[in-house]
C-alpha cells in the first residue's frame, strides 16, 4: 500500500503543470531581479567623470557581461535542439533564457550611460532593444494566443479547416452548375479564391478581404432555387473563410516574432562585434 | 455516324474509372447544360458552350455557341476543323476532350478533367499552408544578409578606408559611424578626421597627437615635483592602472583629463578629481609647497591670499591671507565712502555736473575687455571733479600738468614771473623830475611788488603740494623741510590680486558691485575691498552644488597649464608674476 500510495504522489507531482516563466518558483526571475537592482545601485553610487559612459571602468564591466550575456542567450538557438531533464532541462534554459534577456535590458541600457547618437555603438544597442522587445512579444502572445487559437478553431484541426472548405466548395460547384453564364462565371472566382493567398501584413492586421467570395454572395441574386442554394453556400464559404482568416492571423501574431527575434540577433551580433573592435580599433 | 464518349475520372482510392457512352448523332452538344450531348459540370462553360459537326466520315468541326472561345492544340479559337486521323485536343474550361477515330470507324472522345474544382482543392502543401513560413522572408537569409551589410559597412569598410590611401574618396566618411559623440567645438574642424588623434590601430591615444597642435602646453610643475606629490594609489587606484596598463592605456595621458566626444560644446573643464588626487593632501607630501591642501571649493579651499604689490619700483610683493586683513598702500589717499556717499559734497558736486543722485562705482571703474577695470587715471576719471585750473589768463585757462611735481614747480614759478604786478604809465614818462612824489610812490610800489613777487609762486607751490591743495587732495607728498623739491609718492594700481586664479567681473553682471565689494563702508584708501572666500561660497558650491547654487570645480578658477602666476615651471617666473598682477605704477 506505502508503495502504492508513494508512487501515486509521485505522479500528481509529475503531472502539475508548470511554465518556463514560473520554473522553479521564478528562480532566474529572482536572480535577474536582483542583479538588475544590484547594477541600477551600483550605477546610481558610482560617480564617473566627466559623465557616466561606456568607457568608464564600471561601464566596460557592464559591456563585458553585457556581451557574454548576448553570446550565452543566443545558444538556445542550440540548446533548444536538445532536450533533458532536470536543473539545466530546457525548460530551465529557457526560463533563464526569458529572464536574463530581461536583465539584458538593464545591462544594456546603463552601459550606454543614457549616450546616443547616430553610431554603430546605438545601433548595436537599437538592435538589442529591437530583439528584447520581440522576445517579450513572443512571451506575450505566447501567453495568450493558444487559447483564442483554439477556442476560434472550435473542434477542428487545421487540416479539417481545409477538408471543410473543400466540401463547401464541391457542393457550391455542383450547386451552381444550373446557373447561367454570368453567375456561373462569379461563383466559378467564388471557387479560385485562394483563401490562403493573404500577405504577412494583411494577417497580421487581420484587415477582410473584399474576396471574389464576398463580391459573388454580393451580386448573386436568389430568384430561383438554383441560386438560393447557391447564397446559401456562399454565406456558409464565407463563414468559413472568416474563421480560416482568424486562424491565419493568430498563427502569423503567434509566429512573427521570431522572424524578428532570430535574424535581429544574428545582426546584433554582427552589430556588437563592429562596435567591439571599433571601440579598441580606436582606443 | 456515331461518337463514343469515353469519361475517365478517379476514384477515391487512386483507381480510375473509365465510363463509355455512345450518341448516334451528327451533332454533339457540349455544355453545362444537364441536356447537353456531352454534360460537363464546368462552371467556366456555358450551358450550351459548343457544339462538335461531323463533316463526312475524317473530319469533325468544333464551333463555340456561346461566343466564348476554347482550345484546340493550344491555340484560342471560336471555330476549328479536327481531321481524326491523327486527331487533336480541345480543351474547354477545366476538361480536356481527345478527339480521334476509334477502332470501329467512329470519332472517340475522351473527356478528362484537367483542373481542380477549387483552388482549396488544389491545394498541396497542406502542412505549411496555416503557417506564415510560406510567406515570410527566410529567417536564414534574412540573418544573413543583415549580418553581412552590418559587419560591411561598420567594420570593413572603415577598417579598409583606414588603412587605404586618404585619396580615395569618401574613405574619410567610412568611420564616421565610430565616432560616440560629437568632437567640443575646438576641435571641431578634426570631426571627419578620426586619424588626427587615433593614429594606430588599437593604440589608445597619446600625447603625441595633442601636441602636434598644442605646442607650447607644458607640464603643471616640475617632474619630480610631480611625482611627490602624487599620492600611492590604493587598492582599487592599483587594481585600476593594472587594467589600464594591460589594455594599453598608460596613466599620465593628456586624454585622462580632456576627455573628447562629449558633444559639440564648450570642452567639458576638468573633474576636480584630478586635482584634488594631488592637492587634497599636497602639504603632507610635499612640506615646502607654498599651497594649502585643496579638495573642494566649499569643504576643503583655503582662504585667499591676494599678492599685495607696495607703491615702488620695482614694486615689493607679498602674499597675504584675507584673514589677517591686510591692506595696501597704493601711493593715493582716496576713501571709497567719501566718494560714494549721496548726501556730502561729492554727491552735491556730481548733482551740479548733471548726474541724478551720488557717483557710482562706474564713474572711475571703466571694464576692459578681459573681464577686469582698467586703470583709474586722472584724465579720464578723476579730472571732471578734481581740476588742477590755477588760473585765468590771456583768455584761457592755465591748467598744472599732472603727473610730474617738477613740472607743476616750474610752471608756477614762470607764470607769476610773466604776470608780475602791471607797470605804472606813470613811472615811465621820461626822467622823473625832482618833488613829483606820486611818480616816487608809485616807482616804490612796484619795485616792492616786483622785488615780492618770487614770494607769490613759492607760496603757491607750497599751497598745491599741502594740506587742501590740488595734489594733497589724492597724494601722498614728500618733501624736505623748507624745501621746494616736493616729490609725489609712487602710486601702484593692481588689476589682478590672485594670479593662481581665474576671475571674470563679466559673468557676474548680474550682481551689484557692493554685494562683493565693501566700498561704501571704506574709508581709508589702504583697505583691500577683495572679497574674501565665504563671499564667494554664498553662490559657489563646490563639486556637489545644493538647489539653485553654481557648480564650482576647480577648474572654474583653475588652470593646470596656466602661463601667468606661478604655477608654470616656467625660467622668467618672475617677470610672469608681475605680468599677471597687472600693475600700473606712475
Amino acid at each position: 500500500m506505502a508503495t502504492r500510495g508513494g508512487r501515486q504522489t509521485r505522479r500528481v507531482t509529475a503531472s502539475r503543470h508548470e511554465g518556463y516563466l514560473r520554473h522553479a518558483r521564478f528562480r532566474w526571475a529572482k536572480i535577474a531581479g536582483i542583479a538588475a537592482l544590484f547594477a541600477i545601485i551600483v550605477y546610481w553610487i558610482h560617480d564617473p567623470d566627466p559623465r557616466p559612459n561606456g568607457g568608464s571602468v564600471y561601464g566596460y564591466t557592464l559591456g563585458t557581461i553585457g556581451a557574454l550575456l548576448i553570446l550565452w542567450l543566443t545558444m538556445l538557438g542550440v540548446r533548444k535542439r536538445a532536450m533533458t531533464r532536470g536543473a539545466w532541462s530546457l525548460k530551465a534554459w529557457t526560463s533563464a533564457h526569458v529572464y536574463l534577456g530581461l536583465l539584458l535590458l538593464v545591462i544594456g541600457t546603463l552601459h550606454t550611460g543614457f549616450q546616443f547618437g547616430w553610431n554603430v555603438h546605438t545601433l548595436a544597442y537599437g538592435l538589442m532593444l529591437f530583439v528584447i522587445l520581440s522576445g517579450i512579444f513572443g512571451i506575450t502572445v505566447y501567453g495568450v494566443l493558444p487559447r483564442m487559437l483554439s477556442e476560434n478553431r472550435g473542434e477542428l484541426t487545421e487540416t479539417q479547416m481545409l477538408e471543410n472548405l473543400r466540401a463547401i466548395d464541391r457542393q457550391l460547384h455542383d450547386a451552381a452548375q444550373p446557373l447561367d453564364g454570368a453567375r456561373a462565371a462569379l461563383v466559378s472566382a467564388a471557387l479560385a479564391e485562394d483563401a490562403f493567398a493573404v500577405g504577412l501584413w494583411s494577417r497580421l492586421t487581420g484587415r477582410e478581404r473584399r474576396g471574389a467570395t464576398r463580391i459573388a454572395r454580393a451580386r448573386i441574386l436568389a430568384d430561383d432555387p438554383a441560386s438560393t442554394r447557391a447564397e446559401m453556400l456562399l454565406d456558409r464559404k464565407l463563414e468559413m473563410l472568416r474563421q480560416v482568416h482568424r486562424h491565419l492571423r493568430m498563427r502569423a501574431l503567434l509566429e512573427v516574432w521570431l522572424y524578428v527575434h532570430v535574424p535581429v540577433t544574428i545582426a546584433l551580433i554582427a552589430a556588437l562585434t563592429a562596435h567591439i573592435v571599433s571601440v579598441f580599433f580606436y582606443w | 455516324m456515331s461518337f463514343i464518349l469515353r469519361t475517365a475520372s478517379r476514384a477515391a482510392t487512386g483507381r480510375e474509372i473509365v465510363r463509355s457512352q455512345r450518341v448516334d448523332a451528327d451533332r454533339l452538344t457540349i455544355g453545362r447544360a444537364p441536356d447537353c450531348d456531352l454534360h460537363l459540370p464546368d462552371l467556366q462553360l456555358a450551358l450550351l458552350h459548343a457544339e462538335i459537326v461531323q463533316h463526312g466520315a475524317d473530319r469533325v468541326e468544333v464551333i463555340a455557341r456561346a461566343g466564348l472561345p476554347f482550345e484546340v492544340n493550344g491555340r484560342s479559337t471560336q471555330q476549328a476543323i479536327i481531321a481524326l486521323v491523327p486527331g487533336g485536343e480541345v480543351q474547354l474550361g477545366a476538361h480536356r476532350l481527345t478527339i480521334g477515330r476509334d477502332d470501329g470507324g467512329d470519332t472517340l472522345i475522351q473527356v478528362m478533367r484537367i483542373g481542380e474544382v477549387s483552388r482549396a482543392a488544389a491545394t498541396v502543401d497542406e502542412r505549411n499552408l496555416f503557417s506564415i513560413a510560406r510567406i515570410a522572408p527566410s529567417r536564414r537569409a534574412t540573418a544573413w544578409l543583415l549580418a553581412i551589410l552590418i559587419l560591411g559597412a561598420f567594420l570593413v569598410w572603415p577598417i579598409r578606408s583606414f588603412y587605404a590611401p586618404s585619396a580615395i574618396a569618401g574613405a574619410e566618411q567610412a568611420d564616421a559611424a565610430w565616432s560616440p559623440g560629437k568632437l567640443s567645438l575646438a576641435h571641431a574642424g578634426l570631426e571627419k578626421n578620426c586619424a588626427a588623434c587615433h593614429k594606430a590601430a588599437f593604440v589608445a591615444v597619446r600625447d603625441d597627437s595633442c601636441q602636434s597642435c598644442h605646442k607650447d602646453a607644458h607640464d603643471h610643475a616640475a617632474p619630480e615635483r610631480l611625482a611627490k606629490a602624487t599620492p600611492v594609489p590604493g587598492l582599487e587606484g592599483q587594481l585600476r592602472q593594472s587594467i589600464a596598463l594591460a589594455f594599453n592605456r598608460p596613466p599620465g595621458r593628456c586624454v585622462d583629463c580632456h576627455t573628447e566626444h562629449e558633444g559639440a560644446t564648450a570642452m567639458a573643464p576638468t573633474p576636480q578629481r584630478f586635482c584634488s588626487d594631488c592637492h587634497g593632501g599636497l602639504k603632507s607630501r610635499l612640506p615646502d609647497t607654498p599651497f594649502g591642501n585643496a579638495r573642494d571649493f566649499v569643504q576643503d579651499h583655503p582662504q585667499f591670499r591676494p599678492t599685495i604689490a607696495g607703491a615702488g619700483t620695482p614694486p615689493k610683493l607679498r602674499r597675504v591671507s584675507l584673514d589677517r586683513h591686510p591692506r595696501q598702500d597704493s601711493g593715493l589717499t582716496f576713501p571709497h565712502a567719501l566718494h560714494l556717499s549721496t548726501t556730502n559734497a561729492v554727491a552735491r558736486m556730481a548733482q551740479r555736473q548733471g548726474k541724478t543722485g551720488a557717483t557710482d562705482c562706474a564713474d572711475c571703474h571703466t571694464p576692459d575687455l578681459e573681464g577686469g577695470f582698467k586703470p583709474v587715471s586722472m584724465e579720464a576719471n578723476c579730472q571732471s571733479c578734481h581740476s588742477l585750473a590755477f588760473a585765468r589768463s590771456d583768455g584761457t585757462v592755465r591748467t598744472l600738468r599732472h603727473g610730474d611735481p617738477q613740472q607743476v614747480v616750474a610752471e608756477l614759478r614762470d607764470f607769476f614771473a610773466l604776470h608780475g604786478p602791471s607797470r605804472p604809465q606813470a613811472i615811465d614818462g621820461g626822467r622823473r623830475r625832482p618833488g613829483d612824489f606820486v611818480a616816487a610812490s608809485l616807482s616804490a610800489t612796484y619795485g616792492r611788488a616786483i622785488a615780492n613777487r618770487g614770494d607769490a609762486a613759492e607760496r603757491s607751490i607750497r599751497a598745491v603740494f599741502s594740506p587742501g591743495g590740488a595734489c594733497y587732495d589724492c597724494h601722498k607728498v614728500e618733501a624736505a623741510p623748507g624745501s621746494l623739491n616736493f616729490r609725489i609718492a609712487p602710486v601702484v594700481q593692481q588689476g589682478h590680486f590672485m594670479p593662481h586664479a581665474l576671475f571674470d567681473h563679466r559673468p557676474h553682471a548680474s550682481q551689484s558691485c557692493t554685494s562683493c565689494h565693501t566700498a561704501p563702508k571704506s574709508n581709508s584708501a589702504r583697505d583691500l575691498l577683495l572679497p574674501g572666500i565665504a563671499t564667494c561660497r554664498t553662490c559657489h558650491a563646490g563639486a556637489r552644488p545644493a538647489r539653485g547654487q553654481v557648480k564650482s570645480t576647480c577648474a572654474m578658477c583653475h588652470v593646470y597649464h596656466q602661463e601667468g602666476g606661478t604655477i608654470a615651471t616656467t625660467p622668467d617666473r618672475r617677470r610672469r608674476d608681475l605680468d599677471a598682477l597687472q600693475l600700473t605704477t606712475q
